[in-house]
Formats: structure tokens, C-alpha cells, sequence
């Protein structure tokens, strides 16, 4: 079973740990070695919190906790069926990865559809490829995705949109994991690509 | 003769002031790619409206695609959300601005890939009735403007 690890206990460990960092850095004197990154876009979470372990299917393999070892991974939760949010979200994201990938070699994307009803995972593959060859696609039954999704406060749900049609509004924001497969920060919209590229940067170059 | 042809030129021209506003255009349109096995993307453009009265667009076809509607994407708490609006409304003298992350044109059931290169009709319908359209290319991103 996934750790019991949701949104705002990730905001309050987050919240503590600043406030612990801020104080210990008072208290010691020290310098700035461990300061978070002064990052444009992305919420930093100093003490990076393990993902819940999870398994999704990508195309003829499982996708799992340890596939995000050993690399910086952007996790994008979104559907093949959006007209407008996220081609407009991978687009953005294969401008930041060109640049990223120059600093950072071992970085992936990864984009999980939440729509498992109508996305196998060729399609969430096949879609996430087109923005960026080296991009990852992957879903999973209802259960697999809330195994991964909700512990993060990631959500989404279908909406009608007449006849038998829907819709599925989702959380926007992105998820940076570190190659330990820990949280390490949150990217909100809007998403700007140099933003997003500089602050993954930026993050990595302090982790190492 | 030259003279009543004048003067028949000066009574269609008043006549045409008179009773039609300036037409409304449409500049930087552009349908997103997708990749072949999809059969929906978004369609963005600007229209300005140079008259002195508002225009509001009702209705939207496409050709090549089975359906067309205005959609809004709107972010609110972190979660992005995608809605029908029946009309849109263009300010008198002002533009409004169709463009990924906001304001759409959602196009549905395409009957070809939907692929760079190609081209979309689309007819915009106003509340007066009056028709305009527009060619919009498949781009993989929006063109450079401003």
C-alpha cells in the first residue's frame, strides 16, 4: 500500500522543513549550501518526499517506482482526447526538455493519462511521442492511477459533455521527481518552457 | 448618363454605410497537429471587430470535421477545465484573441489526419446571420506575432 502521503501533508512537511532549515541555518551560521534554489516557477520541497509506490503500464512493460531511479523525471497528468490544454502543456514541455537535456542527460517527461477508458497506453505513448520522441506515455486502471495520483492531490474526474461524450478536468500542475524517486517540486501554471528548463536546472545542479 | 451612374454609385455606396457595419477579420489562424490517429485538436485566431457595435459569434463549422464548438479552458485551483460557451462576444472596436490555454475553437470528428501542412476551412456565424471564413494552416505551434 502506498505511505499515507497526501497534498497537504507534503505542503506542511514542506512548511516545517523551511522553517527548520531557516532556523538551523540561524542557529549554525551556515552559509547558503543548503538554501533551496531561487527557482522562477517551481515550488522547491526541501525535503523531497518519497513517491507512494504505484505501477502503471506503459507500452508492453510495467511503469513503476523504479523506473524513476537513477533520472529527473516531469510527470504530466492529462488526456489523449484534450483538444487544447495538453498538446499545448507537451508542446511547452518538449521546448524545456531540449534545453534541460543539454545540462541534465538523464531527464525524462512523463505523461500519464487519466483516462483510462479511452487511452490504452499505445495511445498515451503514440501522443506523447509526437511532441518529443523521448517522451513517455503511460496509464493504468483507476485504481493504479489513484494509487499514484491521490497521496500527490492530483485530480481528475470525467465530465459529461452530451451524448456519450466527456470531458476530464484534471490537476495542471507538474510533479519534478529526483532520481531517488522523491517529490522535489511542483511546477504550477501557467507553464512557461525556459522557466521550467532553468529551475529544473538549477534544482539538479544542487542535488548532485 | 455618367452623371445618374454617379450619382446611383453615391446612393448604393450610402446605402451600404447605412446598413452594413464593417466586416469583422480574422488574422493568425492556426490549427494545432496531432498526432495521425487522433481525430480532435483546437483551432486559434484573432478577430477584430473595427465597427462601433459589438459582434458575437454563435455558430462554427469546419470542414473536414464533423463537429465544431467554441470551448473556454479555464485553470482554476490547479485543475484545468474545458467548457462549451455558446457565443463569443467581440467588443466594438476591440479584438478578442482565441489562443491555446484559453478561448477555442474545439474541432471534432476529423475525417483526415490532421496533419502540418494542411489547411481548415472555418465559418464563423454571427448573431446578425452574416457568415465569415477563414483558412487556418496545421501548425505545430502557434505563428510568431506582435
Amino acid at each position: 500500500m502506498p505511505s499515507k502521503l497526501n497534498m497537504p501533508t507534503v505542503i506542511g512537511i514542506a512548511a516545517l522543513a523551511m522553517l527548520a532549515g531557516a532556523i538551523t541555518q540561524r542557529l549554525i551560521g551556515a552559509g547558503d549550501a543548503t538554501a533551496p534554489p531561487d527557482t522562477a516557477a517551481a515550488t522547491v520541497i526541501p525535503q523531497p518526499v518519497a513517491l507512494p509506490a504505484f505501477e502503471l503500464d506503459g507500452v508492453d512493460r510495467s511503469f513503476d517506482n523504479a523506473a524513476l531511479q537513477d533520472r529527473w523525471s516531469l510527470v504530466f497528468f492529462g488526456f489523449t482526447n484534450c483538444p487544447d490544454i495538453c498538446p499545448t502543456t507537451l508542446a511547452t514541455l518538449a521546448g524545456a526538455a531540449e534545453k534541460i537535456r543539454r545540462s541534465v542527460p538523464a531527464f525524462d517527461v512523463v505523461f500519464v493519462s487519466v483516462d483510462p477508458r479511452r487511452d490504452q497506453p499505445t495511445d498515451a505513448q503514440r501522443y506523447a511521442s509526437y511532441f518529443d520522441k523521448a517522451f513517455i506515455g503511460v496509464t493504468g486502471s483507476d485504481q493504479a492511477l489513484a494509487a499514484l495520483a491521490k497521496p500527490l492531490g492530483i485530480l481528475y474526474f470525467q465530465v459529461p459533455q452530451g451524448d456519450d461524450a466527456y470531458t476530464v478536468d484534471h490537476s495542471s500542475s507538474l510533479l519534478l521527481v529526483n532520481p531517488r524517486g522523491e517529490l522535489a517540486a511542483v511546477f504550477s501554471p501557467p507553464h512557461d518552457a525556459d522557466a521550467i528548463a532553468n529551475d529544473i536546472i538549477k534544482i539538479a545542479a544542487i542535488d548532485d | 448618363m455618367i452623371r445618374s451612374s454617379l450619382l446611383a454609385l453615391v446612393v448604393v455606396l450610402a446605402t451600404a454605410c447605412d446598413s452594413t457595419p464593417p466586416a469583422p477579420a480574422v488574422s493568425n489562424a492556426w490549427v494545432r497537429a496531432v498526432p495521425p490517429e487522433r481525430r480532435m485538436t483546437a483551432a486559434y485566431f484573432v478577430i477584430t471587430n473595427s465597427g462601433d457595435a459589438p459582434l458575437t459569434v454563435v455558430d462554427v463549422r469546419a470542414g473536414g470535421f464533423g463537429r465544431a464548438e467554441m470551448h473556454r479552458t479555464i485553470e482554476e485551483d490547479g485543475i484545468s477545465r474545458m467548457r462549451r460557451v455558446d457565443a463569443i462576444a467581440v467588443p466594438a472596436g476591440d479584438e478578442l484573441r482565441l489562443a491555446p490555454g484559453g478561448l477555442h475553437v474545439m474541432l471534432m470528428a476529423a475525417e483526415a489526419p490532421i496533419e502540418e501542412g494542411a489547411v481548415v476551412d472555418i465559418e464563423l456565424e454571427f448573431d446578425d446571420a452574416s457568415t465569415l471564413l477563414l483558412s487556418a494552416p496545421v501548425r505545430r505551434s502557434a505563428p510568431n506575432v506582435d
